[in-house]
């Protein structure tokens, strides 16, 4: 356990930090998921272009969630610099 | 010191990280297994890799352990070895009483105990008892619990009129990716504790000199390998606490949990604000299931789990000064640490012997 001096700078920061991270990442997670249920059904209803349109934002969804996992390793990693 | 002593605490604290892997696994797979997205050998064999693997990452929490807390004249190595045999019975008994507690509030009641009896009470430092573990106890479960409740009503709303199968098969996806990251961050943080033992031990001998503490492979190696098989022991009772008692979670609530747990992680290493997973694991559960619906947790195992945690420190203490008292009763320097050893060594092999004979006895009547 690494310690900081414990201020209410600290604390804030822990909080809005972690709520941005677990909020955005779930929310990231589940439009990837929405958008992949979407854009199987527009294609099952031969909408290749709104189909190939939510397949484009779920993968932008997907690149949104993997960078703040990979921004996640990178804390961890960093720790021990 | 004498090179024996040195080893039984080296072995002493080895035994701790085992304890600490097999306690702490349900922290990372508990919410994996409920949810069927992995198998349960493939997740506890997938933490245990990464809890291997994350040991190796970090090296700067190793030497930090106690600083603050207790004074450095009061950590002698037979304070660390009454504080690490504390933690170890302690642990033991959570488990066996299948409670999700903190193995680092272990260990530090451990120390804050031992270091008592052996100084008195000036030994301990007061503020950095508050800063470091009270103040932190009690704000990382009740954020991961607001994380993990709005999370979990935010993904209910986005995809909460997809197809169900589609949705449980995605979210189980995602668990591997944030169960991965809790068993990394696990080890990045709990690897440490054994190499700072450790490392203080061999200081302490003259092993390593004081004025350039770098700490040994062969510390790093053990420390490692002794969580990583501990994690793939598995404590299956506090799995099933976890991920099966406090609530019954659907996939989305385990992905929910479990990045709730890993954000208030990550964000308190990066400002070094110290956390407990188990605490902030076990918040996270009780959040994404209060979300769906209050009365879905089971308010009295949670109850239990929370005593659990403000019992842990004083709890580890009080055992910790009483083998202290015992090493000294026992003659103090090698003689009354080596007697306690083997004590536990022995108790540990009478009741895996007991639980092998009731394994094979069958029970009358059957």
């Amino acid at each position: 356990m690494i310690a900081a001096a414990l201020t209410a700078g600290t604390l804030l920061g822990v909080v809005v930090s972690a709520v941005a991270a677990g909020i955005g990442v779930t929310a990231a997670f589940s439009t990837v998921i929405y958008c992949a249920d979407r854009a199987d059904e527009l294609r099952r209803e031969r909408r290749s272009g709104a189909a190939w349109a939510m397949s484009v934002a779920g993968v932008l969804a997907l690149a949104a969630c993997l960078a703040l996992v990979v921004y996640g390793l990178i804390l961890v990693v960093s720790k021990g610099k | 010191m004498s090179d024996a002593l040195l080893v039984v605490v080296v072995v002493t604290a080895l035994a701790f990280d085992f304890t600490n892997g097999f306690h702490d696994t349900a922290n990372a797979v508990a919410a994996s297994i409920s949810t069927r997205a992995m198998p349960p050998n493939v997740a506890v064999g997938f933490s245990a890799i990464l809890n291997f693997v994350g040991a190796f990452i970090s090296l700067k929490v190793a030497t930090t352990i106690a600083s603050g807390i207790v004074s450095a004249q009061a950590t002698t190595t037979t304070v660390v070895f009454a504080a690490l045999l504390g933690a170890i019975a302690w642990n033991l008994i959570t488990w066996r009483l299948a409670l999700p507690s903190s193995s680092s509030h272990a260990l530090i009641g451990g120390l804050v105990g031992a270091a008592w009896a052996a100084e008195g009470a000036g030994a301990i430092k007061a503020s950095g008892l508050v800063d470091k573990v009270i103040v932190p106890a009690i704000i990382s479960p009740v954020l991961a619990f607001a994380v993990a409740w709005a999370s979990i009503l935010l993904a209910y709303r986005v995809v909460g009129r997809r197809r169900p199968g589609t949705v449980a098969r995605g979210f189980r996806l995602g668990q591997i990716l944030s169960s991965g990251l809790l068993s990394l961050s696990h080890g990045t943080n709990d690897g440490q504790k054994t190499m700072g033992v450790i490392t203080l031990a061999l200081v302490a001998g003259g092993s390593i000199p004081a004025n350039n503490v770098q700490v040994p492979t062969w510390v790093i190696i053990a420390s490692a390998t002794a969580l990583g098989l501990g994690t793939y022991a598995a404590g299956w009772r506090i799995i099933k606490t976890t991920g099966m008692r406090i609530i019954k979670m659907d996939p989305s609530q385990g992905f929910a949990a479990q990045s709730a747990g890993a954000a208030a992680i990550l964000a308190a290493s990066h400002y070094g604000f110290p956390i407990s997973t188990t605490h902030v694991i076990n918040g996270g559960v009780m959040g994404a299931g209060a979300a769906k619906r209050v009365s879905a947790v089971r308010w009295g195992v949670a109850g239990n789990i929370v005593v659990a945690w403000m019992v842990t420190l004083p709890a580890a203490a009080i055992m910790a000064a009483a083998i202290w008292e015992a090493t000294q009763a026992l003659g103090g320097g090698l003689s009354g640490p080596l007697v306690l050893f083997t004590a536990a060594i022995l108790t540990v092999l009478l009741v895996l012997v007991r639980r092998r004979r009731a394994h094979l006895v069958p029970a009358p009547g059957s």
